[in-house]
């Protein structure tokens, strides 16, 4: 008699469903201030408990998960940070990555608790949050960190000698156009955004050395005039917040104010065609549910389907390191 | 911006079909067009902007449902005008995003 077929694991389930577990710790350890802590050196618990001004319990608990996933080391009974813990999450480095798992503790954590509802409505929650200036300059600042890599990862992909006026569209707080500025001092910018985002960029760039470079103009770049007289368009991380009719659209508008030397570079998170590639990517639509009722994460080919229909000629495609990736583009 | 004041905004903001990440810079936009500063913005400014707030929504939203939507935020800024903005939340329906 033929034994029935044993059944598949199910560990790949099991490991995903309690993800989130290690996840929210994390974001628990950065918020209490455990890897800043133990950036001095080495602590035990008890120490640790009276620095942090919570029970020694919950040190226990949390220090002894952090060293479960690897960012902290076990040493007898102290603690110390694995050395991708205190590069990145002590505060000790200008990678400093804390501003990014402050975002996904107060803005994406609560927010993706309205993700079945989303989907089943298809249309993005009411999130209050996202009206406050001051909610959004940690979003903004997360976003930085998110992005940090790809804008190094541009510095060294596109020739910028050659350029001499960016426009950067979409750019939330002016994380790409402060990168690229602070890299060619013969760069002017212009950040062209909505009104009560381009109120926190100039809390940004207030005081900067950029600042005499950077010109700030709010508006919606599918509605208002968009700037002329620039020979480089940035859209970095803007176009997975629409629908592709307004792709189009916004491409078409900048086409008609790009002269014939211009260049359009788009930074997104783009996939394969199967949209299976880069996994991270296809993970992040579900950002886009809950932050825009028209946002998805489309493949680098529909894109520049999008672009030949809008007057641009894709030369280039360069990974800035995964998920996102930058489509180049000229006018044709 | 005043608590009332702040109110008004986030009502039209709500009831504007745009999600959260959008809206606010919308409306503001829309204000500010009209020469109007958003946190002194009174209920008789929203309904002057209303016909703009209507041709900026319908480039995301198409055109009857951009409608729809300022049908709901002139019905809202009544009930505002009739019984104050936090009154005016429970009263005025409200769908959507």
């Amino acid at each position: 008699m033929n034994q029935p077929p044993s059944p598949p694991s199910p560990a790949l389930i099991k490991d995903l469903a309690t993800r989130f577990m290690a996840s929210k710790l994390l974001f628990a350890a950065v918020e209490l201030g455990l890897f800043e802590a133990l950036g001095a050196g080495a602590s035990g618990c008890e120490a640790l408990a009276e620095r942090l001004g919570v029970p020694p319990r919950s040190v226990a608990m949390i220090a002894d998960a952090m060293t479960s996933v690897g960012l902290l080391v076990r040493e007898g009974d102290a603690y110390r940070n694995s050395p991708a813990a205190d590069f990145y999450l002590a505060g000790k480095t200008p990678a400093d990555m804390r501003p990014l798992l402050r975002m996904f503790e107060r803005l994406e954590y609560p927010a993706w608790q309205h993700l079945t509802p989303t989907l089943r409505r298809g249309l993005a929650p009411e999130l209050n949050e996202a009206m406050d200036t001051d909610t959004l300059a940690v979003f903004h600042a997360g976003i930085d960190v998110f992005t940090m890599s790809a804008a190094r990862g541009l510095l060294g992909t596109y020739e910028f000698a050659g350029r001499r006026r960016v426009l950067d569209v979409g750019g939330g707080n002016g994380s790409f156009l402060r990168a690229i500025l602070g890299a060619h001092p013969h760069l002017e910018g212009t950040l062209f955004e909505l009104p009560h985002v381009i109120e926190v960029a100039t809390r940004g760039f207030a005081g900067s050395p950029l600042q005499g470079r950077v010109t700030l103009i709010d508006g919606d770049a599918l509605v208002d005039d968009l700037p002329a007289d620039h020979d480089l368009i940035i859209v970095a991380n803007v176009l997975h917040l629409l629908a592709p009719e307004h792709i189009v659209r916004l491409l078409a508008r900048l086409r008609a104010v790009a002269g014939e030397g211009s260049e359009l570079l788009l930074i997104d998170l783009w996939t394969d065609a199967t949209r299976v590639d880069p996994p991270l990517a296809i993970l992040m639509a579900g950002e886009f549910a809950i932050r825009s009722n028209f946002g998805d994460v489309y493949p680098a080919d529909r894109a520049a389907a999008w672009l030949a229909e809008t007057g641009w000629s894709v030369f280039d495609r360069r990974s800035l390191g995964p998920p996102l990736s930058v489509l180049m583009a000229r006018p044709s | 911006m005043s608590q009332e004041a702040n109110e008004i905004f986030q009502g039209v903001a709500r009831r504007c079909g745009l999600a959260a990440m959008f809206a606010p810079g919308t409306v503001r936009r829309a204000l500010q067009q009209a020469g109007i500063e958003p946190a002194a913005a009174t209920v008789d400014d929203y309904f002057t902007i209303l016909t703009a707030l209507m041709q900026r929504i319908s480039t995301y939203l198409g055109e009857q449902e951009a409608k729809e939507r300022i049908r709901e935020i002139r019905s809202y800024l009544k009930q505002v005008r009739l019984v104050g903005p936090i009154l005016a939340e429970g009263a005025s329906s409200r769908g959507g995003a």
